[in-house]
């Protein structure tokens, strides 16, 4: 039972020489909410634009439902897509907007009536019917450009960095209402953007890509604390990248050396001697003590900080190893660990749980 | 500070004084003129009267303008049927090839619509280059009658005119946000559903702008009817001068002038409260 | 295989108008080189009608008025223009909306009433018609394209530039002089040269404001062109096109840094 909605198969995009894609293979799941997430210029508006048929692929073919659509246009695929401008048509009021593609196929009057006064209710914004774009503020644009696509009942609807131009507070706010919107249609959505928090936050699978390639597909937990490469590893969240020599290597085991200090790790990837590797560490796996907190700093890197930043709930520190290595840990505030209240110029002892890293191999 | 205020006067002073000799007072004149009526011996005789308007109404006149009105709006509607895909086109053009397409249309805007109107009648001419056309490739073999006709002359006016439909048509779809085209069509609009829903209600202004500006010269310049259109194709210039170098009739002449004024003063005020009350619409304020 | 059959069917309508418009005037420029008097079948190459436009004193004088008027209009205009986009735009004063109002007048009558206008006004002062009359009426037509092209580049200019200026004590003169004009040259230029052509090419307006001692090349061409084809006039509009031709590609240069107005 297929229960794939998209499958892109070996899917390039050229254009003129230059390549925009690459041999992308992709299945997206039926009802699945999925972010594609990547720096600008990756390639995921293409991505996009290649899903709801504005471009055509180069090389590769695009199934939906099992059917090839590669070349089928825009208005004869099940796809709407909510653009990152909205788009909204300046000379139609709120319920022309939302009734323009209904209108379009032709549909009688009355469902028309039915379904757009629906979908204004789904975004709550009913009140607003006579309204012009103009008139209203950015968050209520962007709902009713999420009305107008979903109120032609897609298979699967895309978004195009939809909530980059609201303020912060609107575009969590926003976040968690596409999420409910999603659970509630119970269709696929497609969701592009830069924003690592916003995939994390909203998707059931994150895509990250990179120079026109996929480099990771997995949940937004597989994708954080099992970053496939250093790309992935950096663009999802903050990490700290350590150089890492092997000294000796076993099926199980591998005795590595670390900014100076010797670590026995678990031999996850079938590592070897004298390999060059990277260790990496999400700053909240790195815990910070006081000098006087730790009678046994056996195991511990001693470091200089340099800066303190307080951001409310955690507080994240800059610090400097002996070695010269710059690192950023962060601490929450909890009760068993009272001490947050670091200085600059102050000298503590780092310290990380050995089997919380990710060990990535050199890609060279 | 007299001292500072020294250019200020100067420059408005002769600024008002020209334009009030050269402006306001001929077109006081003008309306005055229309008040009196042709005089014998003199140019004119000095007792205002309504008389000129009434006679606007007869059957004649009426019959004259409606006729020359209809030629115009052909002329507009031929001139924007040509034009708007002509200006869609170019407004979709890559950008380093807009400027130098812009500029090949700019240079017959500039050019002497005399000349241009010359060029025309050269062609159309009975020994001129279309008729030998013609015969060289077989198609007819005695020359046909392409000149002094109707059809001559609104050829000759659209040929003329068209650069000035092209111009603000493509000014009005150049701003256009083409994003609101790919939007149409995500929601499944067809090529001539995105036409008449989104395309032409967003570039109203420039359609609006390019037909007034067409519509008014296409009544007014009377040298193409002179030259391409023979005794029976007259516009409403035609008349005018007709009344002041023919007829001699200034006051006529005048009345006709003023009438044509006072109707472009309604048109223009239409267009400018409908311009004023969707400028929102055509903002373009991206987000 | 749709998109290269629409793309041909694009670049072809394209072509079409840009031959529409450009093949009369090409056609003249062909036909000036014919070697026939009446036939416009084409009879060899030859410069004969160039040479006996050279020969022609009656419209040798004729071209010189036309370019006398256009110089002098376009300067006359130029200036008073820009003192009008300046004053409209910096300076509040008496019956300012009235000024805005006699501009826009001017711009969106037709040629005929503001030509009927002007008669009606040299006729009531008992002038007679000629070069006077026609130079104050060209001057005059003019003055709303150059003040338009002045007034739209005054737009765009920063308006901390003057209180600078009035702070470091410049008189209203002086901040014309010195800032105004050199920021605007490209604009003053441009409405320059739109006037020069304007005036060149007026049938219109000189047709009623012009006396028979006094003519100018359009009118000239008009008449002969009435009378039948002569291929002096082909010659002497190829050259006229030619000289149109010039005027729009330094206007662009000119203006064309800054690019907007037409």
């Amino acid at each position: 039972m297929n229960t794939n909605i998209i499958e892109l198969k070996g899917v390039s995009k050229y254009y003129q020489d230059h390549p925009v894609l690459q041999d992308i293979q992709l299945d997206v799941k039926n009802s699945e909410f999925l972010s594609i997430l990547g720096p600008s210029g990756c390639g995921k508006t293409t991505l996009l634009r290649l899903i709801s048929g504005f471009e055509t692929p180069s090389n590769g073919s695009i199934l939906m439902n099992g059917k090839d659509v590669s070349n089928l246009p825009p208005h004869l695929r099940h796809v709407n897509t909510v653009f990152q401008s909205y788009a909204l048509f300046p000379h139609l009021n709120v319920f022309d907007n939302v009734a323009f593609g209904l209108r379009c196929k032709h549909l009688p009057k009355e469902e028309i009536q039915h379904r757009v006064t629906e979908a204004l209710r789904m975004v709550k914004l009913t009140h607003l019917v006579t309204r012009k774009p103009h008139q209203l503020s950015g968050g209520q644009q962007q709902r009713i450009a999420i009305a107008r696509a979903v109120v032609n009942q897609p298979m699967v609807l895309l978004l195009d960095e939809p909530l980059s131009s609201l303020d912060y507070r609107l575009r969590k706010t926003m976040q968690m209402e596409l999420k409910q919107l999603q659970a509630q249609l119970g269709i696929t959505f497609i969701l592009v953007t830069h924003d690592q928090e916003e995939a994390l936050s909203t998707a059931d699978r994150v895509v990250v890509m990179n120079h026109g390639l996929i480099e990771q597909v997995g949940t937004p937990r597989e994708v954080y604390e099992e970053p496939r490469n250093l790309h992935v590893a950096q663009f999802v969240g903050e990490v700290n990248i350590f150089k890492t020599t092997v000294h000796r290597a076993d099926s199980e085991f591998i005795e590595v050396e670390i900014e100076e200090k010797q670590f026995k790790l678990k031999n996850t990837k079938n590592f070897t001697a004298n390999q060059t590797l990277y260790t990496l560490l999400r700053p909240e796996d790195l815990e910070v003590w006081g000098l006087t907190e730790v009678q046994d700093p056996k195991n511990m890197y001693s470091a200089l900080v340099q800066q303190v930043i307080y951001k409310g709930s955690t507080v994240d520190l800059i610090l400097k190893l002996k070695t010269g290595t710059q690192i950023l840990t962060t601490q929450f505030f909890n009760e068993d660990d009272e001490k947050l209240d670091f200085r600059p110029g102050e000298s503590v002892w780092v310290y990380w749980h050995t089997g919380w890293e990710v060990i990535l191999a050199d890609e060279a | 500070m007299k001292h500072n205020t020294r250019f200020r006067t100067f420059s408005t002073t002769l600024v008002w004084m020209w334009l009030g000799i050269f402006v306001l007072i001929p077109s006081f004149l003008l309306f005055a003129t229309s008040l009196l009526v042709q005089g014998d011996s003199e140019l004119v005789r000095l007792q205002p009267t309504l008389h000129n308007y009434f006679r606007l109404l007869d059957l004649n006149y009426l019959r004259v303008f409606l006729r020359s009105g209809l030629l115009a709006g052909t002329c507009t509607l031929g001139c924007l049927i040509l034009g708007y895909p002509f200006s869609y086109l170019l407004a979709r053009m890559p950008d380093r090839y807009k400027g130098f397409l812009l500029l090949l249309v700019i240079i017959p805007f500039w050019t002497s619509s005399l000349i241009r109107s010359y060029a025309i009648v050269m062609i159309l001419k009975t020994h001129g280059i279309l008729n030998s056309f013609l015969i060289w490739v077989g198609m007819i073999k005695v020359p046909m009658q392409f000149l002094y006709t109707q059809s001559a002359t609104l050829i000759g006016l659209i040929y003329t005119l068209l650069p000035l439909m092209i111009l603000p048509l493509y000014a009005s779809i150049e701003k256009l946000d083409f994003r609101l085209i790919d939007a149409a069509r995500d929601l499944g609009a067809r090529k001539y559903q995105i036409f008449f829903r989104v395309l032409l209600p967003l570039t109203l202004p420039g359609i609006l702008a390019g037909c007034i500006l067409v519509l008014l010269p296409a009544m007014t310049l009377f040298y193409i009817p002179d030259l391409l259109g023979g005794a029976k194709t007259i516009l409403i210039g035609n008349i005018i001068q007709n009344q002041f170098l023919g007829a001699r009739d200034w006051p006529m002449g005048a009345t006709i002038s003023v009438a044509l004024t006072l109707l472009m003063g309604m048109v223009l005020f239409v267009y400018w409260r409908f311009y004023h009350q969707h400028r929102h619409e055509y903002a373009y304020e991206q987000n | 295989m749709n998109t290269h059959m629409n793309r041909i069917s694009k670049v072809a309508y394209l072509l079409a108008i840009y031959l529409f418009l450009y093949m009369p005037i090409l056609v003249l420029i062909v036909y000036s080189f014919n070697d026939s008097s009446f036939s416009l079948l084409w009879q060899g190459f030859t410069f004969r009608w160039y040479e006996s436009l050279m020969q022609n004193t009656d419209l040798q004088i004729v071209a010189l008025h036309s370019l006398l008027v256009g110089f002098l209009a376009a300067t006359g205009a130029t200036g008073i223009g820009t003192l009008a986009a300046v004053s409209l735009y910096r300076y509040q004063f008496f019956g300012k909306k009235l000024i805005h109002g006699l501009i826009f007048i001017l711009i969106i009558s037709p040629d005929i009433v503001t030509g009927i206008s002007l008669l009606i006004l040299f006729s009531t002062l008992k002038m007679s018609l000629g070069f006077w009359t026609l130079l104050l009426s060209h001057i005059t037509f003019c003055i709303p394209f150059v003040t338009v092209t002045v007034y739209s580049r005054l737009t765009g200019q920063d308006k901390n530039l003057f209180e600078a200026a009035k702070d470091l004590g410049a008189t209203e003169g002086t901040i014309f002089r010195r800032i105004l004009i050199p920021l605007l040259w490209p604009a003053i230029c441009a409405g320059w040269l739109l006037s020069f052509t304007l005036s060149m090419d007026d049938v219109i307006i000189s047709f009623f404001v012009t006396g028979p001692e006094f003519d100018i090349l359009p009118l000239k061409i008009f008449s002969m062109v009435r009378v039948g084809i002569k291929p002096e006039i082909n010659a002497l509009c190829s050259v006229m096109f030619g000289l149109t031709l010039v005027i729009v590609l330094v206007y662009q240069l000119t203006l064309g840094k800054n690019n907007d107005a037409i």
